[in-house]
């Protein structure tokens, strides 16, 4: 292009054309320019005006707290050019020749996020529907609510698809167009910018904490920036992984061996499973497979804590029976919805149940399921009716003297035993 | 990710960041995730607490490190630290009180100035009370920033696991994941002999003479 001309005119390549000292380091730019361009600028010719990209850099507005940000003297064209448009012409061939580093982050970026949005809309949508579909014998009440909020998840794309029309060049101090840009950033693949911006960010984190005198003070980013800015290792799997695609360190997750390994890579790209290595089904299991069970009830477990009840959840209470001989019975509940264990209880030949008011029913017993507690703590449960108190009890006390006598240890399970 | 002191853990743990305005039940909505309780006294979060919450899933086993942050700007506004390397979120808001609706966008806004891209849930939390005053139709600030919403109540449990749910199937990437029974392996055989158990028998007899909590006249709905 034309700038060959004036890169002709320095001694070698990517040389600064005159050295600076501490004599001529402020000069203003109308004083160098015309002596660097002695003899050589000549106006290129319209055409080849016409081919040239003329770009504007300006600082990603989206950049969080600028202050902080380590690169935010760095102006990737020279300041006088971007204070001086008018002179475009002028100063782009003087400027010791160097084409403009430049992107056009709002061009480039608006198709990639584009795709990437519709593919989440879909996503999304799909989402709505699995969510209806799936039955949660939800409170009937409430279905109502449910379904509106699904509907409310697909209506969603329209207002979405207007915001991406196009907004390249145009300066929008829409709040919705800023956001879309953010957006943008993070999509794009190896994006000088956003790398920057990952440094500032983590530039933040540090400040942050400095100042914060909280628990988090302890907290050491240290490393982990670290593993964001150089490649990551198999020991930051997850945070490799989710670097890994807005900042383009691609290798990042090549130690992760877990099933959540690409995870980081589901974020954001959001392709519906497309070769996603995760998606392994893992058998489960309940640690229930050789017993059966001689009771079931919907019941609300609370337990007795510094004289007072404290709720530990509701769902499922099962009592079960080994069925590998021993007839071993033991308590089990989970929390609806999570499923999260909160009971885990042997019951024991002494085991006294206590009926209470309001269909309650009270005992002892050494809970496995509540972390870092030995010993004996009162429990209670509480059933939809009286008569299902008396059929646990019933069931208890059946079950509880054939408990085997046997000491075992807390790691035997009952397939292991040996009687 | 996770603290120093923290155990890692050798299956998949996100960071979770819970932010929302103060009094709208994020510490609430974790604790009952945590052991169960129902906290009805408020104290304020300072700072942050961080708890790790496990779910067993189809997929395996999964981690949330839940990042319970202060609502209240009067224990500091959020630093940037707190939402840093954050991989997914919920912001919470009060449907009984207008004004923590309206500050979504605040913390959408700060959220997504550290946290670019992650999958976000927006939850409107307390819908068991009667009047309330963000009705679900009025909910629309997730539409346009590509939120899911869910009505939930700490309270009551209702749609209390579906943040999470939906965070999990993001972050996996597969839609059809779901939560499973956690594993009942079996519990230590311990001898209770009848001397631990008499010394047990007077809290025993408190416990029996304590009436439970009656305000929960949904439990078996």
């Amino acid at each position: 292009m034309g700038d060959a001309e004036n890169a002709l005119t320095l001694s070698k390549k990517r040389s600064a054309g005159r050295e600076l000292t501490k004599d001529n380091a402020g000069l203003d730019d109308e004083e160098d320019s015309p002596e660097q361009e002695t003899g050589t600028f000549k106006r290129a010719s319209d055409d080849v005006i016409a081919a040239r990209r003329i770009v504007k850099v300006r600082r990603n507005q989206t950049t969080s707290a600028p202050s902080f940000n380590p690169f935010a003297g760095i102006n990737l064209v020279p300041p006088k050019e971007s204070n001086s448009t008018s002179a475009e012409v002028t100063s782009e061939a003087q400027a010791a020749g160097e084409k403009r580093v430049s992107d056009d982050v709002d061009g480039k970026d608006d198709g990639g996020k584009e795709t990437e949005k519709g593919k989440d809309e879909e996503n999304k949508q799909s989402e709505s529907k699995a969510d209806e579909a799936e039955d949660e014998s939800a409170v009937d009440k409430e279905n109502a609510v449910e379904n509106e909020n699904s509907n409310i998840g697909s209506e969603a794309t329209e207002p979405k698809t207007d915001n991406e029309q196009p907004a390249k060049e145009e300066k929008t101090e829409d709040e919705d167009k800023k956001d879309n840009s953010e957006n943008v950033n993070s999509g794009v693949e190896g994006n000088p910018l956003s790398s920057f911006q990952q440094l500032s960010s983590s530039k933040n984190a540090f400040t942050g904490l400095a100042g914060t005198g909280i628990s988090t003070s302890t907290f050491s980013f240290g490393s982990i920036s670290k593993d964001g800015s150089t490649l990551g290792t198999a020991s930051a799997s997850l945070f490799g992984a989710k670097d890994d695609k807005p900042f383009g360190l691609s290798p990042s997750n090549n130690g992760s061996s877990s099933i959540f390994g690409a995870s980081g890579a589901s974020t954001t790209s959001k392709s519906e499973g497309s070769g996603f290595p995760s998606k392994q089904e893992v058998v489960m299991e309940t640690g229930e497979e050789q017993e059966r069970v001689v009771f079931t009830a919907d019941s609300a477990l609370f337990e007795f804590v510094d004289g007072g009840w404290k709720e530990r959840g509701k769902g499922e209470l099962r009592v079960n029976v080994s069925t590998t001989g021993t007839e071993k019975a033991r308590v089990v509940m989970r929390a609806r919805g999570n499923y999260r264990l909160i009971l885990n209880a042997s019951l024991y030949p002494d085991m006294k149940l206590t009926n209470m008011e309001k269909k309650g029913i009270t005992f002892a017993c050494m809970n496995s399921a509540s972390e870092g507690k030995d010993g004996l703590s009162t429990f209670a449960l509480k059933f939809k009716d009286g008569s299902i108190v008396e059929e646990f009890r019933a069931a208890v006390t059946a079950h509880k003297s054939k408990t085997s006598t046997v000491l075992k240890t807390p790691e035997n399970s009952p397939k292991a035993s040996d009687d | 990710m996770a603290l120093p002191n923290q155990q890692t853990v050798d299956y998949p743990s996100f960071k979770l960041v819970i932010v929302g305005d103060g009094g709208t039940g994020k510490t609430t909505f974790v604790k009952r995730h945590l052991t169960g309780e129902f906290e009805k006294k408020y104290e304020p979060t300072i700072g942050v607490e961080v708890h790790p919450l496990d779910f067993f899933t189809n997929c395996g086993k999964i981690r949330f490190y839940c990042w319970d942050t202060a609502g209240q700007e009067k224990f500091g506004g959020l630093r940037d630290g707190y939402y840093i390397h954050g991989q997914c979120a919920i912001i919470m808001f009060d449907v009984t009180a207008r004004l923590t609706y309206k500050n979504v966008p605040t913390w959408h806004r700060d959220l997504c100035r550290v946290c670019e891209n992650i999958p976000i849930v927006l939850c409107g939390n307390k819908v068991d009370v009667k009047n309330r005053q963000v009705k679900a139709k009025q909910v629309t600030f997730h539409r346009k920033k590509n939120l899911q919403y869910y009505e939930i109540s700490a309270k009551s449990n209702y749609n209390f696991e579906k943040p999470f749910l939906y965070l999990a199937r993001k972050l996996a990437g597969d839609l059809n994941l779901h939560f499973v029974e956690s594993p009942a392996l079996a519990p230590p055989e311990v001898q209770i002999d009848m001397a631990a158990q008499q010394q047990h028998e007077a809290e025993l007899a408190a416990a029996a003479s304590q009436p439970l909590p009656d305000d929960d006249d949904d439990t078996f709905e």
